[in-house]
């Protein structure tokens, strides 16, 4: 079976593995206890910290360990929307259309408390152009949000423009990076960014963590009340384990970083030849061909249902009709239907997202089992 | 479990990992890693990890299934259903948490005040630790929408009268939502939800010598508004892909308990009566309705900070308080809640699974031994 649903989660990499062992093994008493025997812990988790600051140029204590990108987001949302209403009234909010249900569910519920949500259009492409944020930023904005890679069809949005246009009305601006920590070149500095959400699992680590990148001086109400740890940014015991998972998966994406975007993109790359050679104009490729994530295929196929191609494709590929939390539901993504993808298209495609796993053997197979696939699903 | 020369003593503040769960874990981690809202067969295998897990929960605490929320820890377990369910209420109204209730209700009772709700604590009796049941009496009003009653205080393993005590409240205000926090007593004493009279109860695995970074609520009846918005896991109460590898583990950890609550009440009294019997120390709250892990006890003349120090040295964990005030010397207000306000001689001594009778026997002679040099060395030759 051919895995290419890296967008969905990844399998944990073995130097993750190894790096947890031992805590899964032992090292298990509590960071917050004052005995020695807390100091590896304690240590392991000031360790993680470092490298996942490393891994996006910020320093150790703007990093703030969370339960997962979805938390993290939340956190990021929900905390400055208060802090700046808070500060200075202001009450707008800023998204794209085509962000996370983390990001677009926290923004209703805000809206619901008085907020004022201004979604952005996206192109056909699924980017957003920084002229909409010009249109619509005011004196009034407390926050703009933007993710840098999207998930399903994996444009990679302008973010450095974004802040420097936030910033100039005195927003923040936040990113989910989800997608795109570990994949190409997320650096807090280069992006200007003052929050970016990360998710453990979406880089080759343990599911159940997360980080959020919180630059130095920000301060934002916490909604996870407790007994102070993170520095009272955020309770609960800390999930050692998992912190060292995303630590040391940080350091592994962190590692030539570049070369595997290279391998991945060819892989990717090859999957959409071979399937435009058997195909034709009968494939249609959702996103753009330059600025996209290296690990992401999203194609409509003609005349069939996505649902009908996955059933088709059990026990051969592993994939997506869209994002893994809406796989339950067939309806077309929002994403697709964002960037405007003709309804037919958009109910034939696929997500095919491939990773470190992944093969040129098992693109070339995959490939054929898709256009079977399709060819049964049509007749 | 632990080398010869470790003892630990700690097991409130968090346990060891049974290895069989850790081994489950990463067997899981590497060969079962789908998204468990993935339709494919990766995905279908963590749905049904999953789907187990939730199960053996629910059998835990005689709840059904469907009413388990996994979360990332008790913390957030207790912050959503305080802050949850105030969020259902359309106005500000009335909320009671006992006196010694754990830093994340705490925490979070605060944040209700600030939006306009009257919290109030209920106060302990004094000699057993135990909810004053008259004063709830005469505290629980009409409008009263939630009460918080933890079922075993972490500090000082005082069993509250929760049965009761949700028996008194819904009879004066029949829509108050009973929350307990069973962090310490589930795979210990019996958890049983329609016994306790709780509407919702929050857990932790990593008390249970599961993982840190896991812990659930389960929910009986009206829901609290979640947290966080997202993409609907936990039916949108919890949303984020889940943790399953941890989910498992808690699930085989509820199976799995504590350890027998009878021994472990024999071995904490010996380790009390050693520090009675030499030292002049005095068990805290030490009758039928403390919980048979943990025994508090106050050494005069020998400042707890310095006593985990000096035990730790020789390899024995034990605690000043809890856990989460270990590092942040926060003054306890559970021993404030005795009577005993800005004591500075209490020590926790907390019992799991992984410990024998080798390590009571030990620990029973050494710790008098050590703690009788640190009082002498304080008073000088």
């Amino acid at each position: 079976m051919i895995y290419l649903d890296y967008n969905a989660t990844t399998p944990i990499a073995s130097e993750v593995v190894d790096a947890m062992l031992p805590f899964l093994r032992g090292h298990f008493a509590n960071p917050s206890s004052s005995y020695a025997l807390a100091d590896e812990p304690r240590e392991a988790v000031v360790h993680a910290r470092q490298q996942v600051a490393a891994l996006i140029g910020a320093s150790a204590e703007e990093v703030v360990f969370t339960s997962g990108g979805t938390e993290s987001n939340n956190q990021a949302l929900r905390g400055a929307a208060r802090a700046r209403r808070q500060q200075d009234g202001r009450k707008r909010l800023i998204t794209s259309a085509v962000e996370h249900p983390a990001v677009m569910e926290v923004c209703r519920a805000l809206s619901a408390e008085g907020f004022d949500w201004v979604v952005l259009p996206v192109d056909a492409e699924g980017r957003v152009h920084p002229a909409f944020l010009r249109r619509v930023i005011d004196e009034d904005t407390a926050l703009v949000s933007v993710m840098h890679a999207n998930n399903e069809v994996g444009t990679i949005q302008p973010i450095a423009e974004f802040a420097a246009i936030a910033h100039e009305a005195g927003a923040w601006m936040h990113t989910d990076a989800a997608q795109s920590v570990g994949k190409i070149s997320t650096d807090v500095s280069d992006l200007g960014v003052d929050l970016l959400s990360i998710a453990s699992h979406k880089i080759y680590g343990p599911k159940g963590v997360g980080a959020l990148y919180m630059r130095r001086g920000l301060e934002l109400p916490n909604f996870m009340l407790g007994a102070g740890q993170e520095n009272g940014r955020r309770a609960g015991t800390e999930n050692v384990l998992g912190i060292v998972g995303l630590g040391a998966a940080c350091a592994h994406v962190g590692c030539e970083l570049e070369a595997h975007g290279v391998q991945l993109q060819a892989l990717r790359d090859s999957l959409h030849e071979r399937l435009k050679d058997a195909l034709g104009p009968e494939v249609r490729l959702n996103g753009p061909m330059e600025g996209r994530l290296p690990t992401t295929l999203s194609v409509g196929f003609a005349g069939v249902r996505a649902h009908a191609l996955l059933a088709a494709l059990e026990g051969e590929v592993m994939a997506s009709a869209g994002a893994a939390c809406k796989s339950g539901n067939e309806g077309i993504s929002t994403v697709l239907k964002a960037m405007g993808v003709p309804e037919s298209w958009a109910l034939g495609t696929l997500r095919l997202s491939v990773g470190e796993g992944t093969t040129e053997e098992d693109v070339a197979l995959a490939a054929e089992q898709i256009v079977a696939a399709f060819h049964g699903a049509r007749s | 479990m632990f080398p010869r020369h470790q003892i630990y003593l700690d097991n409130a503040a968090t346990t060891a990992m049974d290895p069989a769960f850790a081994q489950e874990m990463s067997r899981i981690a590497t060969e079962a890693y789908g998204n468990a809202s993935s339709r494919h067969d990766l995905g279908l295998e963590a749905e049904q990890i999953m789907r187990k897990a939730r199960q053996q929960v629910a059998d835990a605490v005689g709840a059904e299934p469907e009413e388990v929320a996994f979360t990332s820890g008790a913390t957030e377990a207790l912050a959503l259903a305080l802050l949850g369910i105030a969020a259902r209420e359309s106005k500000p109204g009335h909320v009671l948490i006992s006196a010694i209730e754990h830093p994340a209700v705490q925490e979070s009772a605060q944040l209700l005040r600030d939006r306009g709700h009257i919290v109030e604590e209920v106060p302990v009796c004094m000699e057993d630790a135990r909810l004053d049941l008259e004063t709830l009496t005469s505290m629980v009003r009409q409008e009263t929408f939630l009460l918080a009653l933890m079922h075993v205080n972490n500090e000082l393993g005082a069993i509250q009268p929760v049965t009761r005590a949700a028996r008194i409240v819904k009879r004066a205000a029949p829509r108050c939502v009973v929350l307990c926090d069973v962090v310490q007593s589930l795979g210990l004493l019996p958890v049983d939800m329609g016994q306790l009279g709780a509407d919702i109860i929050a857990a932790s695995a990593h008390k249970l010598h599961g993982p840190k970074g896991v812990g659930c609520l389960v929910i009986r009846g009206r829901a609290p508004a979640a947290l966080y918005g997202g993409g609907g896991q936990e039916r949108g109460l919890r949303p984020g892909t889940e943790n399953v590898p941890g989910i498992a583990a808690f699930g085989m950890a509820c199976l799995k308990g504590k350890g027998d609550p009878e021994t472990l009440r024999r071995w904490t009294r010996a380790l009390g009566a050693s520090l009675e019997d030499r030292l002049g120390a005095k068990m805290l709250c030490d009758g039928p309705k403390r919980a048979p892990h943990i025994i508090a006890v106050q050494i005069p003349g020998v400042r707890a900070e310095v006593a985990v120090n000096a035990l730790a040295r020789e390899g024995i964990y034990v605690s000043s308080g809890s856990a989460c005030h270990g590092r942040h010397s926060l003054k306890s207000t559970v021993l404030a809640a005795l009577g005993l306000e800005g004591a500075d001689d209490v020590i926790r001594i907390s019992l799991g699974r992984f410990n024998n009778e080798d390590e009571v026997s030990h620990a029973s002679s050494a710790m008098p031994r050590l703690l009788e040099e640190v009082r002498r060395k304080r008073k000088g030759p």
